[in-house]
Order: structure tokens, then C-alpha cells, then sequence
């Protein structure tokens, strides 16, 4: 945005209005109106994991002794390994089939495009459903080579192999998704130069091409890495110790809940580690574009005689990571309908999921909208601190934040005690961060000086809002509550700890079908929940490749 | 009502800033009036305007627009209900709403036929009738401009302020549409405050123009006194290119390398600066010249020339290209200009007065009383 205010000083200061009272240069003249809400739900945002500290400080000394256990170490080095199985498959995956399908002419490119980011839109409990119906004992697999060949025994499916083949053929998508958004943004011109001075376009590709793309794949690695510390669904299917299956187990498995608190305080204490590694990593070198000039699309490449084996290779990848789940999930669909499979509690946790989503979204949209506003135009310490607060919940896997609510709901609000209210609660302090994200990125589209226009035209702040800023930014506001509503669809362990009793979602349907090895029953919830994710997904790859091919 | 404009020691510093943005202002525009601040990046021009506008507000001082005090120490009215108009250097245009919607924005609550009346009158003064019920993002920047002229201009306010509001066009564009801002804001009899750091615009568009430097309005006048008898030393520096050639003051007289000048007041100086524009040097080839050409750049109409003087400045002077003399040739050097503005450390001396009169006794040509400095060797 090229608004060329001059003074520098000027650009970042606040508009003031109102009345003369003097206040805190902290608050940096923002109306009270703005900052007490924006407040709240900074207080609401850190409350669980404040009460999770302060709950595991009132152990004292025994606390440290439960955590300081060969056991601890255990889940400590399963999580990791886990996670870095799953970081490094996914990247390996990504690179050739970001290439692939933005710098080739693959055969029907933009199907594939859509097709290698929809295994997003599969829940974790729902790949592992599918990978044990299929690979496992008593499988799909297995019980055809029985028939056809007499084996009995496959490869074990439980545990870390399990675990990381499932959360690698659904998060890779992650990285394939930063990494597109890198190379259709990344000016030629560098490549070109490089070209130009004597390299070959492999030479190119490593020393110039592969160096850009570090901060996508950095990105994405580190989102695939949240998404495996945070898993539950899939580890605890697939039987895999790491750190979310055991604060569960501890949690319903015993009565002294202490030891679960601080396995979760661990757990948070892994995530922020890797945040915290991740910005100091990120710093130092500048990827922007140094010219101001229009891009030009980039040349693609022609495959020649190598298209047949780039098919091969993106056919696969959908085949394992969506045609295989779906597959499965219809066979035991069919095979249920026909034992009769009763399809009516299906349809109730289907509009209970609804229900729940359709609430967290609103209201986590409705206290983002504070909180941005704040950040946005009253930038300054104390915003700043309120906006970080919100992001939380990107460092709190779903299970720690479910157990805080649980603490906090048993000790201090029994009346909200497993109530729809807790559930949404514990869903808006998890997925918050999507609302404020999407809301922040489309506030900032909006020039403060278009605000500023109404002003100067007789408009007060809170007419502006609702004739200008809001309208612009509606965009934001919508699609914020829609990721949000996605995601808590989804979500399954907070649900599991914290639903009203006899409440059940499609998520726990599932969960309690597949972890009772009745395939057939968590079959058809399985495949709805596919549907509704993968939806809004196919709309917006959609959307997003024709604008990228009205800009080639 | 007086519709004017008036600032009484007005000074603003950002939080967090070391040094003041905008310090002890005074600043009064007539009714009626367009006003240029012109000034460097950084040097408080903006500032000065969002105070006007509301947007910021002053730490000392006040602020009164059309007879109200509008901040100071009697409190503050916030800028929608200031009346004053503000057009924007990226113009700010509502990107969900027409042209005519954007300039119906602020026209407010009137019968439905009076405001429609309004819109159109004001399409038709800024000539953007047949883009009515286009979006902004269908126009060019020429026709955004003008959409952000008549929004601005649209609850007739008391005054229009525009930061940079020819920033973002082309050059051609820029240079017709400063015309027809300045023929629109006149025909409608608008006070205006213009910020810009181009001197060409704020001569071309103002009646007044304030040099703004360090926060500090450091001269304001009729642009033909700022560019002949630029008030300090760093005004004259900002505005218009010019060389100090220095000068000794015997009795009535100053000497220089370029010559003699009579000096209408007698000061308590010995040692002055002149300050010359490079168009009122003339230069003649002459083998006993004390003068030596340094340098000779091409522009197409004009060729410049670096001279070296023996008093050790190197003095500017342009040249019409048909004139042709090569680096290392001698020449004598001489000032066109009978009246010429004088300088100690900072400020300009009162040695040769500004003349009383407009432009008209400025710009002519007038016989030399400067004596050839060829003559002197």
C-alpha cells in the first residue's frame, strides 16, 4: 500500500476522537468502548492455560516429580520423532507436487491442484479410521490376501508407523498449500537473472529457486508440526503414545487428575518451543520482491516424456491420502446399509455438529471483532499484548485447553459444567485465532485514510463502522466465521471431554464406532463430515486458481 | 462569519518521537484563499493538515476554522463536525460504492430532489457525468481524483484540504489537472489548504505558499517573493536551485566575482552571500575572463553550465542551447538582476528590498548596474 504519508511518526499514530480526557499513552487513544471488550476476551483467551499453571503450581514439588519420569521422556521423544517423521514426508511430498502442478503443463493441472490440498479437509480420527479398516487386522487388505493367498498377518498397522503414514498423507497438504501460495507469487525475474548469468535451470532451481521457497516450506512445516503435537484423534486410534493419548488415558483413567495438568503443561511447553524456534529462524534474510514493476507469469515447463511418470506421482498421492479413505469409508457404508444400519442418529449428531459449529463461529467472530479493530488502528504495547493473547489457541492442542475448561468448570463454574455453553467456550479459545486472522488480513485492506474520508464527510466512528469498515471488511468476517465453523466441526477431543452428557457430535459418533471397531456405524458420519469440509475447499481452490489464471 | 483559517502556536509531537512533528505554528488563510504548504519529507506539512482536519490533535496552541475554535485549550470537535473537506493523496474513494454514491456520502439528510440536484451539480462541475454509476476501480487516476474533489466538496465545507493530491497521477495528468483544480477551487470561491513537496505545484496552484522545514513554517508569501527573496538560507536551498556567491560591502556598494551592486540600505555587514538563480547568469567567452567553464550538461532547451568563480564557489548558470562554449574556455560572468537577495549566517539581510509591487517589477530585465567582473582585471 503506497499511501506516501511522509512523517513516519505520523503514519503509525492514532486518529483521536471523542472527548478531551486525557488517558494512558499505552491505550494509545483508543475509546473505552473498544478496549474493555477487546480486554475480556484477552482475559477469556489466557484464562484456561493461566488456570492450568496455577493448578499444577499448587502441587508444589510433587508436580515436578510426576512429570520427571522415564515415562514423561518417553511421550517426549514418541511426540517428536512423530512430528519430525511427519514434517519431513510432508515436505518430501509437497515439493515435487507444488512444481508440478504450478510451474508444468501436467496433464488436467488444475484437477490436481484441487484434489492434493482436499485430504485437509479429512479429519485425523477419520484417516486412521480409514487406514485401520484397510490396512489393519481383520482389514480390507488383509482379509482379500487371506482369501486370495492365505496371509494372516500384515505389517503392524499400530503405532509409530501407523500414526505417522496417517498424519503425513493429511497434513502434507499444509506445506503444498505455502508453498503454492510462494511460487505463484515469486517474481521470474529472479530466475531469469540467474539464468542470465550462466546457470542451468537446475543450478537455478537449487541455488536460487529452492533458497525463496525456504520460508514457505518453513511455514508449513510448522504448521504440519502443530498439527501432530496437537493431535489426538489419530495417535489415539492408531495406538501411538504420544503426549495428547496419555493426558487423556491419565485424565479418564484416574482420579488424581494432577499428573494429566502437567503432562498438558509439557505439552504446551513443547508447542511454544517450536513457535519460539520457528520466528528466531525466520529471521534475517528478505524474500520481497525488490522492484516495484508488474510480474510476469512464469514460463511453463514442458514435461515432454516425463509426464506419464508426474501423473503417476500426483495419482498416488490422491489415491493414498483421498481416493483410499473414501473408498473405504463407502465399502463400509454399503456393507452397513445393507446389515441395516440405522442412519437416524447420524442425521441428530449431524445437526448437533451444526448446532455447535454454527455457534462457536459467531460468537468467536463476534469477540474478534474487538480485539482486531483494536490492533488494527489503535496499534501500539497494550493491543499488541490483547491481539498475542488471542493467538493462544495456536499453541494449545485441543486437549490441553478441554482439560483447563474441565479444571476450571469443576472448581469454579459448576453451572457451566459440561454445557453447550463450556463446549463453545473451549472451541472459541482453540479456533479464535482463524477469526482474528482472517479479520485482521481484511481490516488491513481497508486504508485508514478511507475512514478518515467518512469522517471528514460528517460521519461519527460508529456510523463509518457500519456504512464503510464494516461493508469492506465483510469479506474477512465471513470467511473467518467460516473456518472457524469447519474447524469445530472437526474438533474432537475437547468435544469428548467437555460435551453435555448423551450430546454427540459426528465426531464423537465416529470416535465411539471406530474405537470399538464397529466400521460400519462410524461410516456414514465419516463420509458427511468429508463432505461438509470438503465443500467450502473445492469452492475456494476453485475461486483461488481462476484468479491466478486470469493474472497468468 | 470569517470563513477563514487561523493556527496560534500550534505544535504537535507524536508519542515516541524525539523531536516535535509540527512546533509553534502560526498560520492564517483567508476566505477564499488557496495556501500551499510545501516542504521536505518529514517536515510536518501533513501534520499540520490533520490537525486542521481533526485527525490529530495539537499538543499546545490552537486551531480555528470559519470564527470556532476547533482545538486548544477549550476543548476538541472531532472532524466530522469540523466542515472541512479533505481530498486524499490515494484519494480514499469507497471501494463499494459508485461515483455518485461516494459524492451523495457526505451531502447528508436533504430532500430527495435537492440532493439529487447536488450530485449532479457536482458531476457536472468536475465532469464526471457519464461515469455516475461507474466503481472507482473502473476509473483512472485522473477521474479518481476528480470523484475525490467533488466527494470532498460535496457538504460544502468551510474549507478543502488536499495532501498530495496530484501524487499519484502522470506527469502529463498532473500538470493539467493542477490547473483545473486551481480554476475549480477559484470558481467556487473555496478556501483551501494544498500540502505538497513539489514547488512547481504549490506555485502553480496557490495564492500563498508556506515553506515548511523541521516542523516550523518558515516563510509564507506570494510565491514570486518566496522564489526571488526566499526568507533563510534553507528556504532558499529547498526552493529553486541558486548559487551563494559571496560579496563584500564597501559604503553603498557590494563586490563580487559577478559585480557590482548598489544597495538601497546600508547594513552593519561586511560579508554577505548573494544568492543567484542559474537564468539570470550571463556568460561571454573572453580570453581575459576571470571566470573558467567546469562543465556543460545538455537538457534540450536549456544547457547548463559549471563555472568556476576565483572566489572558489562554482556557480550555475543556463544557458538557451544555441549557446555553445566548451569546459576549460574563459568567460565573463554577469548578473542579469538589479535586485538580488542577501544573506549572513541564516537569514536574508535587508540590504536590497523585495520590491512593494506584484511579479510584474520581478521578472523583467532590467540595465545592469552590476559592473563586469571582467572589467575589473
Amino acid at each position: 500500500m503506497n499511501q506516501g504519508r511522509e512523517e513516519a511518526s505520523g503514519r503509525a499514530a492514532p486518529r483521536r476522537g471523542g472527548k478531551s480526557r486525557r488517558r494512558s499513552p499505552l491505550l494509545r487513544g483508543a475509546p473505552a468502548a473498544l478496549w474493555l471488550p477487546a480486554l475480556v476476551v484477552a482475559v477469556i483467551m489466557v484464562l484456561p492455560i493461566g488456570y492450568l499453571v496455577l493448578r499444577a503450581s499448587q502441587g508444589g514439588t510433587d508436580i515436578l516429580d510426576l512429570i520427571w519420569r522415564p515415562r514423561t521422556f518417553m511421550l517426549l521423544r514418541n511426540t517428536v520423532v512423530l512430528a519430525t517423521i511427519v514434517t519431513v514426508a510432508s515436505v518430501l511430498i509437497s515439493l515435487p507436487a507444488a512444481w508440478l502442478t504450478s510451474r508444468t503443463d501436467l496433464p488436467w493441472r488444475r484437477f490436481w491442484s484441487v484434489a492434493l490440498v482436499l485430504p485437509l479437509a479429512v479429519p485425523s480420527y477419520v484417516g486412521a479410521f480409514a487406514i485401520v479398516a484397510a490396512l489393519g487386522p481383520r482389514g480390507l487388505l488383509q482379509s482379500r490376501l487371506e482369501t486370495l493367498f492365505g496371509i494372516e498377518r500384515l505389517p503392524e498397522i499400530y503405532g509409530l508407523f501407523g500414526a505417522a503414514l496417517t498424519l503425513t498423507l493429511l497434513s502434507y497438504p499444509y506445506v503444498l498449500l505455502t508453498l503454492n501460495a510462494t511460487i505463484s507469487s515469486m517474481d521470474t525475474a529472479l530466475e531469469e537473472a540467474s539464468r542470465s548469468m550462466g546457470y542451468g535451470s537446475l543450478a537455478t532451481f537449487r541455488k536460487v529457486t529452492l533458497p525463496l521457497l525456504r520460508p514457505a516450506v518453513g511455514a508449513g512445516s510448522l504448521l504440519v508440526a502443530l498439527y501432530v503435537f496437537s493431535d489426538f484423534g489419530a495417535v489415539s486410534l492408531l495406538q501411538f503414545d504420544s503426549f495428547t493419548r496419555a493426558i487423556y488415558t491419565q485424565y479418564t483413567g484416574s482420579f488424581d487428575r494432577t499428573l494429566a495438568a502437567g503432562l498438558a503443561l509439557v505439552l504446551v511447553g513443547l508447542t511454544v518451543t517450536l513457535l519460539g524456534f520457528e520466528s528466531w529462524s525466520r529471521g534475517g534474510a528478505g524474500y520481497h520482491r525488490s522492484t516495484a514493476g508488474v510480474m510476469r507469469p512464469s514460463r511453463m515447463l514442458k514435461l515432454g516424456r516425463w509426464k506419464a511418470p508426474a501423473v503417476a506421482y500426483c495419482a498416488t498421492v490422491v489415491g493414498l491420502a483421498l481416493v483410499m479413505p473414501i473408498g473405504v469409508i463407502l465399502y463400509w457404508l454399503v456393507r452397513g446399509l445393507r446389515a441395516g444400519e440405522p442412519l437416524r442418529l447420524v442425521w441428530d449428531a449431524g445437526l448437533n455438529s451444526a448446532y455447535v459449529s454454527l455457534l462457536a463461529a459467531l460468537v468467536a467472530v463476534l469477540l474478534s471483532i474487538p480485539v482486531v479493530l483494536l490492533s488494527v488502528r489503535h496499534a501500539g504495547p497494550f493491543s499488541g499484548l490483547i491481539e498475542r493473547a488471542t493467538y493462544a489457541g495456536y499453541a494449545l492442542p485441543g486437549i490441553v485447553v478441554a482439560l483447563s475448561l474441565v479444571f476450571f468448570g469443576a472448581n469454579y463454574a459448576p453451572f457451566l459444567y459440561q454445557t453447550t455453553g463450556m463446549l463453545v467456550l473451549a472451541y472459541v479459545v482453540r479456533f479464535i485465532p482463524q477469526a482474528v486472522g482472517s479479520m485482521r488480513a481484511a481490516l488491513l485492506q481497508v486504508s485508514p485514510h478511507i475512514e478518515e474520508a467518512a469522517r471528514s464527510l460528517g460521519y461519527n466512528s460508529p456510523r463509518v463502522w457500519l456504512s464503510v469498515t464494516g461493508p469492506l471488511a465483510r469479506h474477512g468476517l465471513l470467511s473467518g466465521g467460516l473456518l472457524v465453523f469447519l474447524t469445530v466441526m472437526k474438533e474432537l477431543p475437547a468435544t469428548l471431554l467437555l460435551r453435555p452428557i448423551g450430546f454427540n457430535t459426528l465426531a464423537t459418533r465416529i470416535w465411539g464406532a471406530t474405537a470399538e471397531g464397529f466400521w460400519a456405524r462410524a461410516a456414514a458420519p465419516a463420509l458427511l463430515l468429508i463432505l461438509i469440509s470438503a465443500i467450502p475447499m473445492i469452492v475456494i481452490s476453485l475461486r483461488q486458481s481462476r484468479v491466478d489464471a486470469s493474472r497468468g | 462569519m470569517h470563513d477563514g483559517i487561523t493556527l496560534v502556536n500550534v505544535s504537535k509531537r507524536f508519542t515516541g518521537a524525539d523531536e516535535p512533528a509540527v512546533r509553534d505554528v502560526h498560520l492564517s488563510v483567508e476566505p477564499g484563499e488557496i495556501v500551499a504548504l510545501l516542504g521536505p519529507s518529514g517536515c510536518g506539512k501533513t501534520t499540520t493538515l490533520r490537525l486542521i482536519a481533526g485527525f490529530e490533535r495539537p499538543d499546545e496552541g490552537h486551531v480555528i476554522i470559519a470564527g470556532n475554535q476547533v482545538a486548544g485549550p477549550h476543548g476538541f470537535i472531532s472532524p466530522d463536525k469540523r466542515g472541512v473537506g479533505m481530498v486524499f493523496q490515494d484519494y480514499a474513494l469507497f471501494p463499494h460504492l459508485t461515483v455518485s454514491d461516494n459524492i451523495a456520502f457526505g451531502i447528508g439528510r436533504l430532500p430527495r430532489q435537492e440532493k439529487r440536484e447536488r450530485i449532479d451539480e457536482l458531476l457536472e462541475l468536475t465532469g464526471l457525468g457519464a461515469l455516475a454509476e461507474r466503481f472507482p476501480h473502473q476509473l483512472s487516476g485522473g477521474q479518481q481524483q476528480r470523484v475525490a474533489m467533488a466527494r470532498a466538496l460535496g457538504p460544502k465545507p468551510h474549507v478543502l484540504l488536499l495532501d498530495e493530491p496530484f501524487s499519484n497521477l502522470d506527469t502529463e495528468m498532473r500538470l493539467a489537472m493542477r490547473i483545473e483544480v486551481r480554476d475549480l477551487l477559484k470558481s467556487l470561491g473555496t478556501t483551501a489548504i494544498l500540502v505538497t513537496h513539489d514547488q512547481q505545484e504549490a506555485m502553480t496552484v496557490a495564492d500563498r505558499m508556506a515553506v515548511m522545514l523541521h516542523g516550523r513554517v518558515e516563510q509564507i508569501d506570494v510565491p514570486e517573493i518566496v522564489y526571488h527573496y526566499p526568507a533563510t538560507r534553507a528556504v532558499a536551498n529547498f526552493v529553486g536551485q541558486g548559487t551563494f556567491v559571496p560579496a563584500t560591502i564597501a559604503g553603498a556598494i557590494a563586490e563580487s566575482d559577478l559585480g557590482r551592486f548598489e544597495l538601497e540600505e546600508q547594513g552593519a555587514q561586511v560579508h554577505v552571500d548573494l544568492l543567484i538563480r542559474p537564468r539570470d547568469v550571463s556568460l561571454e567567452v573572453d580570453p581575459d575572463g576571470i571566470a573558467v567553464i567546469v562543465s556543460r550538461t545538455f537538457h534540450g532547451a536549456e544547457t547548463t553550465y559549471v563555472i568556476q568563480l576565483p572566489c572558489g564557489v562554482q556557480l550555475q548558470s543556463n544557458q538557451p542551447s544555441y549557446v555553445s562554449i566548451s569546459p576549460g574556455a574563459r568567460v565573463r560572468v554577469r548578473c542579469n538582476r538589479v535586485r538580488l537577495a542577501a544573506y549572513d549566517a541564516d537569514s536574508r539581510v535587508a540590504l536590497t528590498a523585495p520590491p512593494r509591487l506584484g511579479p510584474m517589477s520581478l521578472g523583467t530585465p532590467v540595465a545592469l548596474d552590476g559592473i563586469d567582473a571582467a572589467a575589473r582585471s
